[in-house]
């Protein structure tokens, strides 16, 4: 319309150009390779290439005992260690038919939280960063580190813990522990305020992510979403609503839900996410039972030391465990369980010998990912890197 | 709940069969029946399944025969450059659809089985677009073909990659490098790679191998 | 193609041991040793003071050991108190290729590419057990450490390496920085690029 004096009235040539992202490229987090091509600042289209960190998981895996695996399981998500462990080790428990007690089940929840709080915490601050606002990003990894500290008296190590075991978990909370986290706690909350005052009303930051990678809720499905992006899409799926496992029943929380689907409402879902995995976090604390923190079983369980060291049977138990590792009895299952970002997976196959005979995962960003060239297509160069940081890629997970 | 899933399945394709174990409910078609059958699932207004969670694959070669162990004795294990030379067990794939619904909360798994000689499955791209993914990455993976996939590459691999490293008879240190290896003397990790050496730490080095194939390692 | 050999002084040409007694050892010396002068070791140790003060990080980020780098970076460990404040994401700008995180060997040619954009000087920091020897990643996709492609300078383990770790290895990085040779001019030829 040539009567809007602001309408640009010359009509621009353009050719199509093709422009390659990454994959070492700071917006694509080091492990994916863009090739866009674009007409003039609009994307055309895009083919994503993955691969750049696959590290062989499930080979890797499937040449390790039951509890080698732990360690492989952090790596795949490694903002939220302690979520893949519960995730891996539940599909074990499920094999055998084992559930841990009741006190171990408090803790994986209440550490998996503080996990979810974590993976969150650096997702927003990524946007944060990666859309100019630096102050966010150092306040969300101020409040990340708090809670990294408190992991890593309670499990021994800041961001790869290995902290579950077949029926439990390695190490009960230290003496004064509850009282430190009940004191950081307040902390955290107040940086994730600060990040939500500077943030959700920011109006360069509203304009560059409202309405920008748009998803209905049918097709997200469709594209196998999962977890807060489905979630953003409306779509009322939580793993720990739907199929509560451990003691989420017993928890009350809410799940926000979005209702356009963009970038924005992803945001504000993880902040919203922040705020009722804390409140999880203090049911946590109010309720947990004492108790042992491990089954008393020795086919799956290391026996106590003192046992092993003076008893016979704890020597052999211990021996056998160690050398030719759990014995979990043949079958195929597939485990579901809430990561940070969906539904995390893992079908798991065993022969009934000391080591998982097929161990593939359901990675929740692999799917999220593979629909990146859906959410970009038609917007603006500059508009991918709020989109890409929004669905929160995981190179872990996704390339396993 | 889930056992009247299979049930709804096998009404409708007498030729399925259907299993349950620790409360998972599994489905075995035909290969020729899986879009059917997984459009039937999607679509079935009882079943509802609109979302594919994962396509997973398992190669059965060792189920029976593998000896027990852990990573501390793996070395008496069979290595994998000999199980090429024997015979294959068959079916010796499996491909495994776990569908879900959202509105309904019920999942199923669709099984396929394949023999190693015809590997080939019609792709589901055309139910579900996350399929897509999945199906190059099973291809990637297993060399499963699946027949009509649009854009059948490797996916996690680089196009140089021969083989498909999680069949069982794939070794598991078998490196296909792309850049050349600096050649210098390194105690704990050797002079390089090959037999012995980068590729294999000093602790697992081929003692009691005798048939060791000097063209693998392993 | 055969590549240059890993000198543990450092991937500057022709850089020689400067300082410390246990190197001051009578040896026979060429011509150009003889001519190193006052004034050259004097430039040599001003070049390094600055050079190991002003480090233009080049972030190679790929995995897990990425999220304590962003610890590193951010308030509470602050690796800019040691001068190496910003990255750099371009390897034209950057002189510390920092490697965090496995790198696999579809990643190998970038990071091989990467290297060989950089200008000299360089130095190269393996950032975790990845990085340094492949980790426990011992499998078909995994390189057994990025010194199997380009020569690395430092090693900083742990899986992931705690932010004081990285400072420390920082550490050692400047103070080998200083200890090298450095020239204000190279009569050398540029070396050849490699593929």
């Amino acid at each position: 319309m040539t009567e809007d004096p602001l309408t640009l009235e010359a009509e621009l040539p353009t050719s199509l150009m093709t422009v390659n992202l990454g994959p070492s490229h700071p917006a694509m987090h080091g492990t994916v390779r863009l090739t866009v091509t674009l007409d003039g600042e609009t994307i055309v289209e895009a083919i994503p290439e993955i691969g750049f960190l696959h590290r062989g998981f499930s080979k890797s895996s499937e040449n390790s005992t039951w509890h080698q695996v732990l360690p492989y399981t952090d790596r795949l998500n490694y903002v939220s260690p302690i979520l893949n462990n519960v995730g891996y080790i539940m599909g074990v428990e499920k094999l055998i038919g084992i559930e841990d007690t009741e006190r171990s089940q408090y803790l994986r929840v209440l550490g998996g939280e503080i996990s979810r709080i974590c993976d969150h915490l650096t997702c927003v601050g990524a946007i944060g960063l990666e859309l100019g606002a630096f102050t966010v990003f150092l306040y969300a990894m101020e409040a990340r580190e708090l809670l990294w500290d408190r992991i890593a008296e309670l499990c021994g190590a800041r961001v790869t813990v290995s902290w579950t075991r077949i029926g439990g978990v390695a190490s009960d909370m230290p003496p004064g522990w509850e009282q430190k986290l009940r004191d950081c706690l307040p902390r955290v909350m107040e940086l994730t305020n600060e990040i939500d005052v500077l943030l959700t009303r920011n109006r360069i930051f509203v304009d560059r992510t409202r309405d920008i990678g748009v998803i209905s809720a049918e097709e997200a499905i469709d594209w196998g979403f999962t977890g807060p992006c489905l979630r953003a899409c409306g779509v009322n799926y939580d793993v720990r609503k739907a199929h509560p496992y451990l003691v989420y029943d017993r928890m009350d929380f809410e799940i926000p839900l979005g209702s356009r689907g963009d970038t924005y409402d992803r945001y504000v879902l993880r902040l919203e996410e922040i705020r009722q995995s804390h409140r999880i976090v203090l049911q946590c604390l109010d309720q947990m039972p004492p108790g042992p923190i491990i089954i008393d079983d020795w086919r799956y369980a290391l026996p106590p030391k003192k046992e092993v060291f003076g008893s016979i049977e704890g020597v052999m138990a211990h021996f056998k465990l160690i050398m030719e590792g759990q014995q979990v009895p043949a079958g195929e299952v597939y485990v579901y369980t809430e990561g940070a970002n969906g539904e995390l997976g893992f079908h798991i196959v065993s022969n009934g010998k000391g080591k998982p005979y097929a161990i593939q995962v359901r990675a929740p960003g692999f799917p999220i990912l593979s629909a990146l060239p859906r959410l970009i297509k038609g917007h603006a160069v500059a508009d991918l890197i709020p989109i890409f940081d929004s669905i929160n890629m995981i190179g872990g997970e996704v390339e396993q | 709940m889930s056992q009247a899933l299979i049930e709804l399945v096998r009404g409708k394709f007498p030729d399925a069969t259907g299993s349950s174990h620790r409360g998972d409910e599994v489905v075995t078609v035909p290969r020729e029946r899986v879009v059917e059958v997984i459009g039937f699932l999607r679509n079935d207004p009882a079943a509802e399944m609109k979302l594919l969670r994962q396509i997973a694959a398992v190669d059965v070669l060792t189920f029976r025969s593998e000896t027990t162990g852990g990573g501390s004795i793996a070395s008496i294990e069979a290595p994998a450059y000999a199980l090429q030379k024997k015979p294959s067990v068959e079916p010796r794939y499996q491909v495994a659809y776990n569908l879900y619904s959202i509105t309904r909360r019920q999942s199923l798994r669709v099984r396929v089985e394949l023999r190693s000689d015809d590997m080939k499955v019609p792709t589901i791209t055309g139910l579900f677009r996350t399929a897509d993914w999945w199906e190059r990455y099973i291809y990637d993976m297993f060399g499963v073909h699946f027949d009509g996939h649009p854009n059948l590459q490797r996916l996690m691999l680089y196009p140089e990659f021969v083989g498909y490293p999680l069949r069982k008879d794939y070794p598991v240190r078998k490196r296909q490098l792309l850049v050349p290896e600096l050649d210098f003397p390194d105690l704990v990790r050797g002079p390089g790679p090959g037999p012995g050496g980068a590729g294999v730490p000093m602790s697992q080095t081929h003692v009691g191998r005798a048939n060791v194939d000097p063209n693998t390692y392993d | 193609m055969k590549l240059p050999m890993l000198r543990p002084e450092g991937n500057v040409p022709e850089s020689a041991r400067l300082g410390g007694e246990e190197n001051n050892v009578p040896v026979m010396l060429s011509r150009l040793d003889e001519t190193i002068g006052f004034f050259e070791k004097n430039l040599s140790n001003a070049l390094g003071w600055a050079r190991k003060n002003s480090i233009f990080q080049y972030p190679f980020v790929t995995a897990c050991c990425g999220m304590e780098y962003m610890s590193a970076m951010a308030g509470r460990y602050d690796i800019a108190r040691f001068g190496a404040e910003f990255p750099r994401f371009s390897p034209r700008q950057a002189d510390l290729l920092m490697i965090v995180g496995t790198i696999n060997v579809k990643q190998s040619p970038v990071l091989k590419r990467v290297y060989d954009q950089m200008c000299e000087p360089k130095w190269v920091m393996a950032f975790g057990v990845c990085a340094s020897s492949g980790g426990f990643y011992d499998n078909y996709a995994t390189l057994q450490g990025a010194d199997r492609i380009i020569p690395v300078d430092v090693y900083v383990p742990g899986c992931p390496p705690r932010p004081e770790q990285v400072l420390d290895g920082l550490k050692i990085l400047q103070d080998k920085i200083q200890t090298q040779r450095h020239r204000a001019s190279t009569m050398e030829r540029a070396p050849e690029m490699g593929k």
